[in-house]
Order: C-alpha cells, then sequence, then structure tokens
C-alpha cells in the first residue's frame, strides 16, 4: 500500500547559517538513495514532536543525493527545524508538485526574477543551469532583496554571473552597498533580452508578481512563455486539504510553477 | 506519544476552510481574508471544483448543514444554483 503521509528518515549533514533569520541545511535521506526532485519542487519537512511544513528544495537533482533547503525562522516548525544540529533526523515527504520548465525552457533565453526568499526555490534551476548550461540560451538573473545583509547565497553570486547576466538590488542600501537601490521592477528598464526567445521565471513575495508582471509585459514577452511560482500553505501535499488551492487548482499537484496563461484567469491566484 | 510507549494524548484541531487563517501563509499574508471569498471559495469547491475534477459534487445533500443554520441558508439549493448557472 501506498502511505502518502508516511514520511522517510533524512539526516541533516549540515547547517549553514545565511542570515540573521535564515539557514541553509543540507540533508540525505537515511537510505541513501537520491530524492529524485525537479528543479522547484518542493517537501514536506517533519520535526517530530512539533510538525510539519513545506519547504522549497534549494539545490538541484544534478547534484547528487545530498539536497539543501533553505529555511526561514517564521513558525512554529521552522523555529524547530532552526534548533536542529548535524546528525539529526527530520521526516521528508515528497518531492512534491511540478517544477520549474526545464524542458520547455531547452534552448530558449531565460529571465529569471526572484524576490526575498523567492531565491531559494529558484536557485534549484539557477543551479541546474549551470550543470546544463550548454542547452540553454542567455540567461539573466534579477534578484531583489530588502537590505544587503538579507541577501542569500552571497558568496554564490560570483558563480550566478558566470552563467549570464546577474542584477542585484537593494529596497534600501547601507553604507558598504555599492549596487542598485529600488524594488526589483526598478531593474527591468535596464535588462534587455529577445522577447520571442525569452522564458521569464519569476518567483517572490505575493506582492511581487502584479508589478513584475507588468514589467515583463513591457518587455514584451509573451504571456505563455512567462511563469510565476506562486507558493502557497500546502499542508498536506497530495491535493486533498485545500489549503494551497487557488480557485479550482491545488498548488501542491498542479504548482506551485504555474504557466501565467492557466491562472490568469483565477482571482486569487495573482 | 510519551516515552514509556504506554502513555499519550490523542490531539486534534479544528481546521476548515472558513475559518480567517485557513489559506494564510506562514510570511503573513492571508490569500482569502474575507468571509466573502471563504464562503465563495467553500460553495465553489464542493459545487463546482470537485465535480470539474472528479464528476461528482463534495455534498451528498444530507440536510444538516440546512437544519442548522442560523440564517436559512440552504446549500443543497446553493449548490444547485451554482450547477446551473455555470
Amino acid at each position: 500500500m501506498d502511505l502518502a503521509y508516511k514520511p522517510k528518515l533524512a539526516k541533516i549533514l549540515e547547517v549553514k547559517e545565511l542570515t540573521a533569520r535564515e539557514k541553509l541545511f543540507t540533508l540525505r535521506l537515511e537510505n541513501g538513495e537520491p530524492l529524485n526532485h525537479q528543479p522547484g519542487q518542493f517537501v514536506e519537512v517533519s520535526v517530530f514532536g512539533v510538525g510539519e511544513c513545506p519547504i522549497s528544495i534549494c539545490s538541484s537533482p544534478t547534484r547528487g543525493p545530498e539536497f539543501q533547503m533553505c529555511v526561514r525562522a517564521i513558525g512554529n516548525v521552522t523555529n524547530a527545524i532552526h534548533q536542529l544540529k548535524p546528525g539529526d533526523y527530520v521526516g521528508i515527504r515528497g518531492p512534491y508538485g511540478r517544477g520549474f520548465p526545464v524542458e520547455e525552457a531547452k534552448g530558449q533565453d531565460l529571465l529569471l526574477a526572484a524576490g526575498g526568499l523567492g531565491m531559494a526555490p529558484l536557485r534549484s534551476f539557477i543551479q541546474y543551469l549551470m550543470d546544463r548550461r550548454s542547452d540553454y540560451g542567455e540567461i539573466t538573473i534579477l534578484y531583489g532583496s530588502r537590505e544587503p545583509k538579507e541577501i542569500l547565497f552571497k558568496d554564490e553570486i560570483d558563480l550566478m554571473k558566470s552563467i549570464g547576466q546577474c542584477y542585484l538590488t537593494v529596497d534600501r542600501g547601507d553604507e558598504t552597498w555599492q549596487g542598485h537601490v529600488g524594488v526589483i521592477t526598478t531593474l527591468c528598464p535596464i535588462v534587455k533580452v529577445n522577447p520571442q526567445r525569452t522564458i521569464a521565471i519569476t518567483v517572490g513575495p505575493p506582492v511581487m508578481y502584479k508589478f513584475i508582471l507588468k514589467e515583463f509585459f513591457n518587455m514584451g514577452i509573451p504571456e505563455d512563455r512567462i511563469y510565476v511560482d506562486l507558493e502557497r500553505h500546502m499542508k498536506c501535499g497530495v491535493g486533498k486539504c485545500g489549503h494551497c488551492q487557488i480557485n479550482g487548482l491545488y498548488v501542491c499537484k498542479e504548482g506551485p510553477v504555474f504557466k501565467y496563461t492557466e491562472i490568469k484567469e483565477l482571482p486569487e491566484a495573482i | 506519544m510519551e516515552i514509556n510507549l504506554k502513555e499519550g494524548v490523542r490531539f486534534r484541531t479544528w481546521d476548515g476552510c472558513m475559518l480567517v487563517d485557513f489559506a494564510k501563509v506562514a510570511g503573513g499574508e492571508n490569500f482569502r481574508p474575507t468571509t466573502v471569498q471563504r464562503l465563495r471559495h467553500r460553495f465553489l469547491r464542493k459545487g463546482k471544483y470537485l465535480l470539474d475534477r472528479y464528476g461528482k459534487v463534495g455534498c451528498v445533500g444530507c440536510g444538516r448543514c440546512t437544519r442548522h443554520c442560523l440564517v436559512k441558508i440552504n446549500p443543497v439549493e446553493v449548490y444547485n444554483g451554482v450547477y446551473n448557472r455555470i
């Protein structure tokens, strides 16, 4: 019998502090098997005695059986995850959902826009692009954070620059910040893309989508070449509980990555 | 479950799509903050979304909600109305 709610054991191998609120966890399943996920998928992580929550996988499946999660301490479970040390065990269900369009994007240019913690799911795709660089065209990465000290994966920005253009911005700079200041949409006018060859993907806080989509349209990117990663509270992960529903769609099954044309008529989507 | 593996508690909490934090995410955003949105979602889910997906409505028409509703909403009528309109 297939037990959808039975978690697999996974061991925490490494914990790395990224910012004051986010930590990066490296895990491996206890049985040593790879997770077999697609970039952009998520898992349900359970901390025993506390609860379970959905977390995006932020490493690429091309990087071996270990996988990574970037967790912000914000609720009961995520705060409990932050207390865990290397050697501790968590439960993993999944991977669930439909990830980024790795096949459809082959041979195309890519415009990736991440806001804040949206970098976590997008990093799985960026790593995938690094490992399969020759399959894809020009790559442009836009990344907006609130403050310089909240930028995730700071030490990997140079790697991201090595596969394409990478523009960073912060909403509020500080005395050490030399780069661009302003919300992520202010980067769009300086970016040059060929709209008919480009697939645009955006991940960010809910408020961001409306504005970044407007910029994508201004650039002339067709609606069916835009993908949005709509994260909701995927409580069960298997399309039963309805917490993550956007009208009739289950984010945990049909999403979290949607083509814009699939969700543009839905009032609860954006 | 206690550590002696003999005692424990069974702990359950209410949850439902009409409760205010049903569609809330950890970041603080609530995707259905108003009663209207939640009511609309409840009736459309049972009367349309599940029908479209599985070919059956999510209500068996037992009439318990109708009997207990203080403001005399009859869900069966609502589902029939939904069905006739869309």
